[in-house]
């Protein structure tokens, strides 16, 4: 029996009185351990020609379709995790552990 | 499998998924005594032969082919199989190859067995991606090896063949709409009866192609690989006895799936995801499309689908074949990185539930022939993503075992072709790019120009060595900066940039290039995602005029000339005696927030001038001073702030499920 | 009397050697001393004075010949302590040694090691990027200039690295310099200039070879071990001047040969990892004494196995080399290594319940359980002990008793986790560790397609003698031969008073068949005259000089294979490189199987070498004249129960001291024979004889076909 799930220094899987829960570094409660927890998290999106040096193309109307989120603790502002998407498309449900 | 039940995974309408017990016609025996006990002693003595007899099978191959691809950047596999081909060992080559020789093995026992028939001495050639090569360049040749009139096991080797025909040089179809466009398909033939090869069957496959001796010089040498191999084998088995050999490799599969399973134990149960996004199904379609890999962990298994794929379309597919490797490719890395590359244990393990009609495992006739530059990476980087966040949930220290997704363009491939500088017609893969990088784990900075770690031998060839075969002048090859690209808590390791201008020549053509609309990579778990791979020209540059002048030209943005735009799988570009153009592999995924990364790391960075201080403050909130030094009070007040940016910046609470 | 003397100062010990004027042999050792190498050297050689019955200073002024072989230069880079070293690098590729070729994180490791990555990294750079300078020049794959040499950036950037940096060496490596070294020369006058005392290295010289990264490598890692390694031959020489020697000394090369110190000096790299060398050297004498043309030479110790191999009476050549995941090329006596030896460590295997031996090993520290020192781990030694092939009381002559209980203890626990006796799972190592070393042998051999049958091993360093009997058998070599008996230890100081001046010189040309005579007959003979100048200035010239002619060949476009060809004396006509055509094709069909050559494929040559050699005279080695009694009563010292692996079976076993036996004593196994640093095991039918130089033979009495040392005694007699 897990008490608890380390996703990655910020977030990680409890075991609580209210069942199993998101939780961040910072103490703060961010989701069912049963839901998405990026649809709990701030979301920044932004071009991805905009995370750095040479990530803009000539592609310019292909770019456009896509865009970088980054998720992060609405309490402390940590960024939990990242995804370039189709702007649009939902947010990848991409890590379910269970306890 | 889990999918209807009139679905056929036959290797003809669709892939070939071999059933749990294979339907093979009984004139074929095989031997499966095991001795009921091997002392730890010759077991241990065996495995280790067997083990060294793979790796004499791949440095054979790799010794005595000609092309670059094979013999310097390991776009090879060989292994040793059960005598119902099972794969035991792998070697450490391009790894996604491994599964896809006890695909073609399977498909032969259960369709070959009748006729014509599988006798000692057989070499079977495979270029089938539907039996089981990952596209037709990737030929598969396996031969069974007897012990009197019983099969006792296989030996096997997938080789990347520089041309096999088809409408264009290097046999990768971008514009193929259906396997008819593409390079012929050989499902398994008798290369070789009874120990010789067969002249038609030889010229038929060398007959496609464009580059005869090439190839047929690099076949030869994975004829010679099998023929090395199956005499060790058969010498282990006169001195230690069948069943004893039989036992050893039972148990070593065994071992591995018991040491697979300890990992297992580790995870908890769950359902990890990954999404890749990639562009143009053929040249000029805008299309955006998805690969999607998703496992399942229950208990002692691993479910893997692909639900998410877009459907198949153009030519940006791969089959079942390809599906499998390159999944079993990133858990051979993070989950048996201890068991020399006994990988047959795990495959028992790992149950694939496939969505067929997908851009991931497309039915026949799918065009598949660019997989080998396009799908496989991209899926092998999918598999990458879905498998890392899988781990990085794993107690530690599993966890730790975790890596981030290396580009899904990983080759950084280059194909082009014309006349070399003795006036000879060759087609021209670029190797550069195989310095690689290593991505980041968590608790561990990747390793900079550290490899690909799917293909654990590889290695880029030097510089003279493609000067000397290429009418070419690599004008720099150099690390790139460790910037935002491959950022986080921990950061990927770098990759690398060339640039060139002909020589020898005044006329080139590049078929394939890497210039990615948008990039592909995903950051793992906080970390920034890798960089755009990307492929830049300029033409009526003054490169030549520098150079005699005395002046080796170190960016695009030191010569004159105008930048000519590329596009993803644009069409091909004309390269002439003013053209100077780059090619740059990404640095890869980052792990982690990049705010919380260590100062003492950021500053060594610093210091080895791979960080800016521009990039230091922008990706990683760190102030340097004017001494070079990072402040690390004022680095604190940054980062807070940083923090705040962020939520001001950011929306809460819309939903896009 | 004249002594010809050899030192090797490699490992824990300094070993001497000697030979006097009448041929007969005297050894010695004594403890390294790390941080002044030479007083270690005179410890040893006060010993050998001592053996030879004369005075320390009456031996070293009375000395003839005087060849050290060192280990200095692997110190310098495995402890990293060599000179502050900078890099000029052509424009755009001064980060190609940083890159490694991307396959540096694995280089040389172990391929299990290849699936994972998170325990690899590449080695710590010898020259930091900030030592690095890219100098705007290049030329091309013909050696034709494209862009010439920036002079001023070049004398900038050696003010730079010197000045600013303090660099101690400079290495200068830039692209297609084998090809025209025009700008390496060029920016060596500057360097030469700007700071004479800086020690300078251009790639063309040091290793001329195709592959800039390999290039590099050797030319930064000549100039980073070059400045410690020429003071240390430097000191060397003047102590032993100061001590009355009259000669130059010489310099151990990898190479096999031997070199003026004043010559060593200039290409330091040629004596890096020089050690193993001499011992293949050493038996290379004593297999051309015995008449085996054939010798699969091992040295096992305490952490590596070592094998090079002499075939048809020439040791193999080797053209790469691996040093801490540094892969360079140079021309050198063909040695491979495992991690296998005494020291190698046994663990279970969870997963298959298994023993694996190796490639783990307990080091120096803590060493063995039964060193005392504080491992906790069995060892291979360990097993030796328990098993009783070594005794606990008489290890290095009794210096050094062994903890056998704590030997026992440590077995006996791993046996307990695979369900096996103490005495099943110490003789399981030894058959683990044996089979790893015959696999080596077996791949240097085989894999090369020369049948192990035809071969004699040659058994020594501090491992080899005790395990040979096994690893030996399990190939079904001819015989096995302990060259010098109780002086096995110290074969490699033996080897280095018996080595010739060598110099290699090779050139990378492409000729495609059929090669244009006159360009390939011009470039031979360049090549030969450059060797004949280069020993006369060495005051060794004239017809003394032997030169022997090789080309590297291939089938077009194998960049990664090549088999070396002997090419015939003198101006080549049509036929005799028709010859070396079809010799090549056969080989390569001997080797990969009839038909794996394509006929049609072309042949190219793409490298010549020329080796030239002079012989060094030396007094015929003494033969012990009185044929003794095959019973060796005189140096019987007992007897122990042994349990022998081979066997598995305990059997009483008859002990014997090697520092008594003599020429035509016959020791029947099973046994063991003592000898001052390692021990010699006699397995049941195997048969030890002794010949007249000191030599040990261990035969197989089931191998009809084996032709033992002393043979029918009488040939051998005669003809040695």
């Amino acid at each position: 029996m897990r008490e608890q799930v380390i996703i990655n220094e910020n977030l990680s899987l409890r075991r609580t009185d209210a069942g199993a829960r998101f939780v961040c570094a910072c103490g703060h409660d961010l989701a069912d351990g049963s839901t998405n927890f990026k649809e709990a998290c701030a979301v920044r999106e932004s071009p991805t020609a905009d995370i750095g040096e040479g990530y803009a193309s000539f592609a310019v109307e292909m770019a456009a379709q896509m865009c970088f989120r980054e998720f992060f603790c609405p309490d402390c502002g940590a960024r939990l995790t990242t995804e370039v998407a189709r702007v649009g498309d939902p947010y990848l449900w991409d890590t379910a552990p269970r306890l | 499998m889990e999918t209807a039940q009139n679905v056929v995974w036959d290797g003809i309408v669709r892939g070939y998924a071999p059933p749990d017990v294979l339907d093979i016609d009984p004139s074929l025996t095989l031997q499966t005594a095991e001795a009921a006990e091997v002392d730890p002693i010759t077991y241990e003595v065996i495995r280790n032969s067997l083990q060294n007899i793979n790796l004499e099978h791949g440095s054979t191959i790799q010794k005595l082919s000609i092309s670059p691809i094979t013999m310097i950047v390991r776009d090879f596999q060989c292994a040793i199989l059960t005598e119902v081909g099972d794969v035991m060992f792998l070697g450490p080559y391009l790894l996604y190859l491994g599964n896809t020789l006890g695909l073609t093995t399977k498909w032969i026992l259960e369709n070959r067995s009748a006729s014509p028939g599988i006798e000692d001495g057989d070499v079977f050639l495979s270029t089938d991606p539907y039996v089981g090569s990952s596209h037709q360049q990737d030929t598969g040749l396996t031969s069974p090896v007897f012990w009197g009139s019983e099969l006792f096991c296989w030996v096997s080797n997938s080789v990347h063949y520089s041309d096999i025909g088809g409408p264009v040089p290097g046999s990768f179809c971008l514009m193929s709409q259906d396997i008819w466009q593409d390079p012929p398909c050989f499902p398994p033939m008798k290369l070789a009866e009874g120990g010789k090869v067969r002249a038609d069957m030889e010229d038929l496959f060398l007959r496609q192609s464009r580059l005869r001796d090439t190839v047929g010089m690099d076949l030869h040498a994975a004829l010679a690989g099998l023929s090395v191999a199956r005499g060790r084998i058969l010498k282990l088995i006169e001195r230690y006895g069948a069943e004893t050999v039989k036992a050893v490799m039972k148990r070593t599969l065994d071992a591995g799936e018991r040491a697979f399973q300890e990992k297992l134990d580790m995870i908890p149960d769950g359902r990890w995801s990954e999404r890749v996004y990639t562009e143009a199904s053929v040249p000029g379609d805008p299309g955006i499309y998805v690969s999607q890999i998703n496992i399942t962990k229950e208990g002692d298994t691993l479910y893997i689908d692909n639900e998410g794929s877009s459907p198949q379309v153009g030519s940006i597919n791969n089959t079942y074949a390809g599906l499998v490797g390159a999944t079993l490719a990133p858990l051979t890395i993070m989950l048996a990185y201890d068991l020399g590359g006994v990988s047959g244990g795990v495959s028992r393990r790992v149950k694939f539930r496939p969505v067929p009609g997908t851009i991931t495992c497309c039915d026949y006739p799918g065009a598949v022939s660019a997989a080998g530059v396009f799908n496989m990476p991209m899926v092998v980087a999918t598999a990458t993503g879905a498998v890392a966040k899988m781990v990085a949930c794993a107690d530690p220290p599993l966890r730790e075992k975790a890596i981030a997704m290396a580009d899904a363009q990983a080759y950084g491939g280059w194909i082009f072709s014309g006349l070399n500088q003795y006036g000879q017609f060759f087609v021209g893969m670029s190797a550069g790019m195989a310095a690689g990088a290593i991505p980041a784990s968590p608790g561990r900075d990747g390793v900079d120009t550290g490899g690909l770690f799917w293909v654990p031998g590889m290695e880029a060839a030097n510089v003279e060595e493609n000067e000397l075969a290429w009418p070419v002048l690599t004008l720099y090859r150099r690390e790139n900066s460790a910037g935002a690209a491959g950022a986080g808590m921990y950061r990927s390791g770098v990759g690398a940039e060339e640039a060139w201008v002909l020589h020898g020549t005044d006329h080139l053509d590049s078929q394939i290039y890497m210039n990615e609309s948008f990039v592909k990579n995903q950051g793992l778990l906080g970390g920034n995602p890798g960089g755009r791979a990307f492929h830049r020209l300029k033409q009526q540059t003054d490169a030549a005029a520098q150079l005699a002048a005395g002046t080796v030209p170190q960016g695009l943005d030191q010569v004159s000339g105008d930048e000519v735009p590329l596009f993803y799988k644009g069409m091909p570009a004309v390269l002439d005696p003013t053209s100077m153009w780059t090619t740059n592999l990404p640095n890869f995924a980052g792990y982690g927030d990049p705010l919380d990364r260590d100062i003492a790391a950021i500053q060594i960075d610093l210091t080895d001038g791979k960080l800016s201080t521009k990039d230091a403050l922008k990706v990683y909130g760190a102030v340097v001073n004017e001494a070079g030094q990072v402040d690390v009070d004022r680095t604190a007040e940054q980062r807070a702030m940083c923090r705040r940016e962020r939520l001001a910046a950011a929306t809460v609470g819309v939903s896009h499920a | 009397m004249g002594y010809y003397i050899g030192v090797d100062g490699g490992g824990t010990f300094t070993d001497a050697a000697a030979m006097d004027d009448e041929g007969r042999l005297f050894y010695a050792k004594a403890a390294t001393t790390r941080d002044d190498f030479a007083m270690g050297m005179f410890d040893a050689l006060a010993a050998l004075a001592e053996e030879c019955g004369v005075e320390v200073s009456e031996l070293i002024a009375s000395t003839n010949r005087f060849s050290l072989g060192t280990t200095v230069g692997t110190n310098l880079l495995v402890e990293r302590l060599g000179a502050r070293t900078g890099l000029l690098a052509t424009a755009g590729h001064g980060d190609s040694i940083l890159m490694m070729r991307g396959s540096g994180r694995t280089a040389g490791l172990e391929p299990e090691l290849f699936f994972h990555p998170q325990i690899t990294d590449k080695p710590e750079p010898l020259v930091p990027r900030f030592l690095i300078r890219e100098i705007d020049e290049r030329m091309d794959c013909l050696g034709q200039e494209v862009a010439p040499l920036n002079v001023e950036q070049v004398e900038r950037a050696v003010r730079s690295l010197v000045e600013e940096h303090q660099v101690e060496a400079i290495a200068i490596a830039f692209l297609w310099s084998f090809k025209n070294p025009a700008h390496e020369q060029q920016a060596l006058e500057i360097v030469r200039r700007v700071a004479p005392d800086v020690y300078a290295s251009c790639s063309h010289q040091v290793s001329p070879r195709m592959g800039e990264y390999e290039r590099t490598v050797a030319t930064v890692i000549n100039s980073y071990v070059a400045p410690a390694s020429a003071a240390y031959f430097r000191r060397a020489a003047d102590k032993l001047h100061d001590s009355g020697l009259d000669h130059p000394l010489l310099i151990m090369q990898v190479s096999g040969g031997v070199l003026p110190a004043a010559k060593a000096v200039e290409v330091p790299l040629t004596a890096l990892g020089s050690g193993p060398v001499g011992g293949l050297i050493g038996s290379l004498a004593m297999s051309r004494q015995l008449g085996h043309a054939n010798v699969i030479a091992t040295d096992m110790g305490g952490t590596s196995f070592e094998v090079g191999l002499i075939i048809n009476g020439e040791p193999l050549v080797a053209d790469e080399n691996v040093v801490d995941q540094r892969r360079y090329k140079l021309l050198q006596l063909q040695t491979t290594s495992i991690a296998c030896g005494g020291g190698s460590l046994a663990r279970i295997d969870p997963h298959s319940g298994s023993i694996r031996v190796g490639p783990e090993s307990a080091g120096a520290q803590p060493g063995p359980v039964c060193y005392r020192r504080g491992g906790t781990e069995p060892t291979v030694t360990d097993a030796d002990v328990v098993l009783g092939l070594l005794s606990s009381e008489s290890f290095l002559g009794g210096r050094m008793p062994l903890d056998r209980d704590a030997a026992v203890r440590a077995i006996a626990a791993l046996g307990d986790q695979v369900g096996l006796g103490v005495e099943e799972t110490a003789a399981g190592i030894l058959r683990i560790n044996n089979a790893r070393a015959a696999e080596l042998i077996r791949q240097q051999t085989v894999v090369r397609g020369y049948d192990p049958r035809d071969f004699m091993v040659y058994a020594y360093g501090g491992a080899g003698p005790l395990h040979a009997f096994a690893y030996a058998h399990e190939l079904g070599v001819k015989g096995v031969v302990i060259p010098l008996g109780n002086g096995a230890s110290t074969l490699s100081a033996y080897g280095c008073s018996t080595s010739n001046l060598v110099l290699n010189f090779e050139r990378e040309e492409l000729f495609f068949a059929p090669f244009e005579l006159d360009r390939l007959n011009r470039a031979l003979g360049e090549l030969e005259e450059e060797a004949r100048a280069a020993m006369f200035d060495m005051r060794a010239g004239g017809d003394e000089v032997e030169i022997d002619r090789f080309c590297l060949m291939r089938y077009r476009g194998q960049w990664l294979h090549n088999l070396v060809m002997r090419i015939p004396r003198g101006h080549l006509g049509t036929e005799d490189i028709a010859g070396v055509v079809d010799d090549f094709r056969s080989s390569y069909d001997t080797l990969y199987g009839h038909g794996a050559g394509v006929v049609s494929q072309g042949v190219e040559l793409f490298s010549i070498r020329v080796r030239a050699i002079v012989r060094l005279r030396r007094p015929t080695q003494a033969m012990e004249q009185q044929f003794g009694k095959p019973v060796a009563d005189q140096a019987r010292l007992g007897s122990r129960d042994i349990f022998w692996p081979d066997r598995m079976e305990r059997l009483e076993s008859r002990l014997f001291d090697g520092s008594r036996l003599h020429y035509g004593n016959r020791i029947k196994g099973p046994a063991v024979v003592e000898l001052p640093y390692t021990s010699i095991a006699v397995g049941m039918d195997q048969v030890l004889e002794c010949d007249a130089f000191g030599n040990f033979a261990l035969n197989f009495e089931h191998t009809p076909g084996a032709s033992p040392v002393v043979g029918t005694q009488s040939s051998t007699l005669t003809t040695g």
